[in-house]
């Protein structure tokens, strides 16, 4: 008999982080494909550079802090990279591509301590920081090319990502969060924009401008249902944050119809609802406690809503998220369960004898 | 009595009672020889009363209560006292521990006087600890001291759930030996008089619930309409009520059998943090415990047996055993037909719960109600990696306590931190580590600081005698001095006035 000298229990459910890594990268299949068919093969060198460098600075960062490479078996660095370049914008060149998964994994994640340790979302920390640096490139949207007509040749796309291949006229477009942005400060009203610009058709099915993996509401939430069916979360998060932007938006749209957009435009068009289901439900940096979920997923999607609204960036999930993340310890410090035999001040309950 | 209240929390395991829940209870052969550990109960350990050579009869007493908390020994064969001496007991750490050493030449019995429902409380309570008593749920609580809160109990709940995997035998139990049980809840309901009964059991004992049920309305005499199901609710629990004893079915969930849990999951109440049930009036008995009070009052039977499933994907012939304690785990498992060579883990208890056993000389004894013989793909493999703090923990923790940050504060030897999320209401059921992603043993984590804290307790506890100690020595030297001075000063003030008559 083989001695061994394990600790109970002797079961498991036999998740391991890298399953749940992989089910995500499962999930976030759908609209990446859909994001490659729409764009084309620069999307597609894009995505592979950004998911090569997350990876490359995952390897050098274990090498140098004298740990395992074996931990790259984890997938975590492949899910960064991954989610990075779904954030960004299909034909984002290659410089970005690199500095972004470079500063995911080596600011985000490795100079916390690795996996588990940092505080921000890795790649909306990268996102947010390549936002600030490289404004024009970073919100330069390509058309999908069945809408524009131009699908560049494996020449031309090496071109775009790796070159400076210069972009014909007539090729990109706004996102129709930052037009709406545009036309309002011309005086458009939004009842008129509504009507004329909006489709939630469109947005719902992905043939308007965007990140690449945001475009397609309908394909994020397939992808999102499969993470809620296998368990690698729950419906907390991604419901309330995509509540807690729509209905403000609903209700200002009733009131002020002409100055507000309301559910739909907010729910369907811009990286809501990709947010609320693949980033705001980061493991590691979204509380532990259901409670503590609720708080914070309201906090994103709520804050999320005030800057699309109010402030002078057209998307703002980035900066949500971020600014919950940081919030994270405090509510995972004051929102506890509560405890079996002790009341809510953790005090032991009185002995009563009912 | 009923209740909408559901556990925190909790697990849903593979069960894997298929294995052995079609297996009538099997009388295990008798050994050559018993082996019979002297603390099989929390508590002090027995005071062994036999000496090496001395004869034996099956039921006679061999070792008496070391303390209040404690439990008397009984051989469980006849023969002759071969050894009083160390021996592996079954015990994680794989230490020795004293125990008896009987080499069998028969099974004469010696019983004690029986007892009836006629008797008085305290003589049945006296009966219980004569017989040696104990929880056979698992923690081995010596059972007469259960019954001397008598007074403050209203509520009588037996447990049944077994929410542990893999074991079949309080279910096997119920099948076939459920006048016993009942007789045994009337002896209990005689000494407490308790407001009301409940059996809990889990849902995934369908043949025992229908047996319970038909045995129930049979007592209550009534064939028609004994049983009335009165909580038809899907997917919580469901009363069947009876004049005196009522059944609940619970949802099948671990660990719904922690007897915390079952008073919840049956009542609504929480025990106080640090009290004992019967702080708010519940006494809560495993259903074997029940099946051997029947046994000890009325057969006049102390405790030397007790039915134990053998199982596991590395036994050829899972089953249920009733055996002798003392049996070496060794023959059980010869019995069942265990494949050594399969064997990788071999585990005294549940899945769960259980304990890893380092070698199949241990004996069986009275809280353990399942030998696991586990082959290598029963057996979690993974390799722990860092916490990612994903909150699984958290969610399938029954306590509601915060699982990651206990192991965090652990590991940096902060067990006050450990404290402040809860690491005294931990009752190491292991859901955790069940869903824990990362495979970090937390259960481990958890048992190695409350036993730092122990250790840290006891030491403060030695330190504040030692104060004291010394606190009383000071006092009693100031005292002194005290009086030295004043008798001094006495004396000066006598001489003084003899000096100065003026």
């Amino acid at each position: 008999m083989q001695e061994t000298l394990a600790c109970s229990p002797h079961a498991h459910n036999s998740m391991t982080v890298r399953r749940i890594m992989l089910n995500v990268c499962l999930a976030l299949l759908p609209c990446t494909a859909w994001g490659i068919y729409s764009y084309g093969l620069p999307a597609l060198l894009m995505l592979l550079t950004t998911v090569f460098a997350a990876v490359a600075t995952e390897a050098f960062c274990l090498k140098l802090l004298k740990q395992p490479l074996t931990r790259l078996q984890d997938s975590s660095a492949v899910l960064t990279g991954w989610l990075l370049a779904l954030s960004l914008p299909p034909w984002a060149p290659w410089w970005i591509a690199v500095v972004g998964g470079f500063f995911a994994i080596a600011i985000g994640k490795q100079i916390y301590g690795g996996i588990g340790q940092n505080l921000f979302n890795p790649a909306m920390l990268a996102r947010v920081a390549l936002l600030i640096s490289f404004p024009l490139q970073m919100t330069t949207w390509p058309l999908p090319t069945f809408v524009s007509g131009y699908s560049p040749g494996i020449f031309e796309s090496f071109g775009i990502i790796f070159g400076n291949t210069a972009l014909p006229d007539g090729v990109t477009g706004p996102t129709i969060l930052g037009n709406f942005n545009t036309e309002a400060s011309l005086g458009t009203s939004a009842t008129d924009f509504f009507a004329s610009s909006f489709s939630l058709k469109d947005s719902f099915f992905g043939t308007t401008p965007g990140s690449l993996g945001e475009t397609s509401a309908l394909l994020v939430l397939l992808g999102g249902i499969w993470l809620i069916v296998s368990r690698v979360i729950t419906w907390h998060i991604p419901v309330i944050m995509t509540l807690s932007a729509g209905v403000p938006a609903l209700l200002l749209s009733l009131f002020l119809p002409e100055k507000f957009l309301g559910f739909n435009f907010h729910v369907f068009s811009g990286g809501l609802l990709f947010g609320a289901f693949f980033i705001a439900t980061d493991l590691v940096t979204s509380p532990a406690s259901k409670v503590g979920q609720i708080i914070y997923a309201f906090g994103c999607g709520f804050i999320d809503f005030i800057i699309r609204v109010w402030a002078g960036f057209p998307e703002g999930i980035g900066f949500s998220v971020l600014f919950m993340n940081a919030l994270t310890p405090l509510i995972d410090l004051y929102c506890r369960p509560k405890i079996y035999g002790r009341n809510l001040n953790r005090q032991p309950m009185k002995k009563n004898l009912v | 009595m009923f209740s909408f209240a559901k556990i925190k929390g909790g697990i849903h395991p593979d069960e894997n009672k298929h294995l052995s829940n079609h297996k009538p209870i099997a009388k295990a052969l008798l050994p050559d020889h018993v082996i019979i550990p002297l603390s099989q109960h929390l508590g002090a350990p027995a005071n062994p009363i036999v000496k090496v050579g001395d004869s034996v009869k099956t039921g006679q007493v061999i070792a008496e209560a070391g303390g209040f908390v404690s439990a008397y020994i009984h051989s469980s064969v006849s023969g002759e006292v071969k050894d009083i001496g160390e021996y592996p007991v079954p015990h994680a750490s794989g230490l020795k521990n004293l125990c008896i050493k009987i080499k069998r030449h028969g099974d004469e019995w010696h019983y004690l006087p029986r007892l009836s429902l006629e008797s008085s409380a305290d003589i049945l309570i006296e009966r219980l600890r004569e017989a040696g008593l104990t929880g056979m749920g698992g923690a081995s609580f010596p059972s007469n001291i259960k019954y001397l809160a008598k007074d403050k109990i209203h509520t009588l709940i037996v447990n049944a759930a077994e929410c542990e995997p893999y074991i079949t035998a309080d279910d096997m139990l119920m099948r076939e030996r459920a006048e016993q049980i009942i007789s045994g809840i009337k002896i209990a309901q005689k000494i407490l008089k308790p407001k009301s009964v409940i059996i809990g059991v889990e849902d995934n004992k369908t043949e025992a619930i229908k047996i319970l049920k038909k045995a129930l309305a049979k007592e209550n005499g009534d064939k028609s309409s004994g049983i009335r199901r009165v909580w038809p609710l899907a997917n919580s629990t469901t009363f069947y009520e009876n004049l005196q004893i009522s059944l609940a079915v619970v949802p099948t969930k671990y660990p719904t059998g922690g007897e915390k849990q079952l008073i919840q999951v049956l009542t609504g109440v929480e025990v106080p943090s640090g009290e004992l049930p019967s702080s708010v009036g519940f006494l809560c008995q495993n259903i074997a415990t029940v099946a051997a009070i029947s046994d000890a009052v009325l057969e006049g039977m102390p405790l030397v047996k007790r039915i134990v499933t053998v199982t596991g994907r590395a036994v050829n012939s899972p089953g249920n055993f009733e055996a002798r304690l003392g049996t070496p785990l060794s023959e059980l498992l010869d019995q069942a037909g265990a494949d050594q060579d399969k064997v990788s883990r071999l585990i005294a208890g549940g899945p769960m719960m259980g304990q890893v056993m380092k070698t199949t000389d241990v004996p069986l004894v009275k809280g353990c109600g399942g030998i696991l013989a586990l082959n290598e793909q029963e057996i979690p493999q993974a390799e722990s990696s860092p916490c990612v703090k994903c909150g699984k923990c958290v969610n399938a923790c029954p306590m509601g306590l915060v699982p990651l940050e206990m192991a965090r504060h652990t590991k940096y030897k902060d067990y006050d931190g450990a404290v402040d999320f809860g690491l005294t209401d931990c009752i190491l059921c292991g859901s955790c580590a069940y869903v824990c992603p990362s495979h970090l043993p937390l259960v481990q984590y958890f048992q190695f600081a409350k036993g730092e804290l122990k250790k840290q307790s006891d030491q403060d506890r030695r330190l504040d005698y030692t104060r004291q100690l010394s606190e009383v020595k000071r006092a009693r030297l100031k005292k002194e001095a005290d009086a030295k001075a004043a008798a001094k000063a006495a004396k000066a003030k006598k001489r003084k006035r003899t000096t100065n008559p003026a």
